[in-house]
């Protein structure tokens, strides 16, 4: 039988994750200490979850880097472009990532936990930091939005709590594009593909919930950074479909 | 896109290149298949894909078998040389349409046909694999 397996498997997780952390510097989508704090908590989630995991868990990125590209030049125009040129720091990996991380932790728990609910968890937590990064990215190119709150009046694009249809349909999509990647190669059953899909757009309509009510920005005080928010509505949907799901086997 | 540095540019892909095809290598060898195949606790039916030494197996009359079990063997038949499976008492047959030439180290992929107490009254437990695929590794044989 085959020995020695796992000594390799790391090597080629290193390497991989290297690559992709050196990378992400290279091309100024994160700075050293963001591309530092990607690298770990994707070995985190490699080591736990496995390569398929890290799979899915990097599309968020490259996602994320070619929306915040798309349109640079209006969202500069209209000042709703991410600070430093779109690149993101280690708080920003936090936010996005930790909640995933957190459920990747959930793996060693079997079978207190079924592994299929750490999955779901899992994704549920990808969905929802890419479905609200597209929405902002791609929502802040829209005409016209409107604040999530009742009377629901026009707002700028980009505004904290502000929606619109295109951002919408931008969070629909990548709850959508995480949630079919994890099917391809995670091996998410397509049954419980709506789990995460649905999981991911709620995530992203509680983000601007809280941007509309409890994060602080330049105009604003309030309890929540956006890196606050960021976590919140990644974690607090993965946690629920994590109970959900290990109480309904 | 700005580029910060092509060099390290450079190095990423690199690195990425490296890791693709190290990882493809080492699934071919058998080595990278995550979360290993265990034949001890395969049943008939499950599919498994496992790295071994074998050689040919011979049929009447040492094998034993019953004519039951002897036509679940296709052309080729071969027994997996495995010390620790061994002393646990599992004898694993792998049989095939097409014969494994080379006698080192083979990946195989295939299905479990059964799995049974061996009838020679041995008390150890019969495995035999349908072979899908023979791949000899490359890296580590």
């Amino acid at each position: 039988m085959s020995g020695a397996v796992e000594p390799l498997w790391l090597l080629v997780i290193l390497l991989a994750l290297a690559g992709l952390s050196i990378l992400a510097y290279a091309v100024r989508a994160l700075d050293m200490l963001g591309a530092v704090a990607s690298f770990f908590l994707g070995l985190e989630v490699a080591l736990l979850g496995g390569l398929d995991w890290l799979v899915v868990m990097t599309v968020f990125p490259a996602l994320s880097v070619l929306a915040t590209r798309v349109g640079a030049a209006t969202k500069r125009e209209r000042r709703v472009e991410e600070a430093r040129g779109g690149e993101r720091g280690a708080p920003n990996v936090l936010a996005n990532g930790l909640a995933a991380g957190l459920a990747a932790l959930a793996v060693p728990l079997a079978p207190l936990v079924p592994p299929q609910a750490a999955l779901l968890a899992f994704v549920t937590a990808v969905a929802a930091v890419t479905a609200d990064t597209l929405a902002s990215e791609l929502g802040a190119l829209a005409r016209t939005a409107h604040r999530i709150l009742p009377p629901f009046e026009p707002a700028p694009p980009g505004t904290n709590g502000a929606v619109s249809w295109p951002g919408q349909a931008a969070a629909f999509g990548g709850a959508v594009a995480i949630t079919a990647i994890a099917v391809w190669v995670a091996d998410l059953p397509a049954g419980l593909a709506w789990v995460p899909i649905l999981g991911g757009f709620l995530g992203c309509q509680l983000d601007s919930l809280l941007g509309a009510t409890l994060e602080r920005d330049v105009e604003r005080e309030g309890p929540l950074s956006k890196q606050d928010v960021n976590f919140l509505a990644s974690a607090l949907p993965a946690f629920l479909v994590l109970v959900l799901a290990s109480l309904i086997r | 896109m700005s580029v910060r540095s092509r060099p390290l540019l450079g190095l990423a892909l690199a690195l990425l290149a490296g890791a693709a095809v190290l990882g493809t290598l080492l699934h071919h060898d058998g080595a990278l298949v995550e979360g290993g195949t265990d034949l001890m606790d395969s049943e008939a039916g499950d599919d498994v894909r496992f790295k071994g030494v074998v050689q040919p197996f011979l049929t009447p009359p040492e094998s034993r078998l019953t004519p039951a079990l002897g036509a679940l063997l296709s052309d080729y038949t071969y027994i997996l040389e495995d010390a620790q499976l061994e002393g646990d008492g599992l004898l694993v047959l792998v049989t095939g349409d097409e014969p494994h030439i080379d006698t080192d180290a083979v990946v195989v992929s295939g299905t479990v046909l059964h799995r049974g107490l061996h009838p020679d009254r041995s008390g150890r437990v019969l495995l035999i694999v349908q072979a899908d695929d023979w791949t000899a590794p490359i890296l580590f044989r």
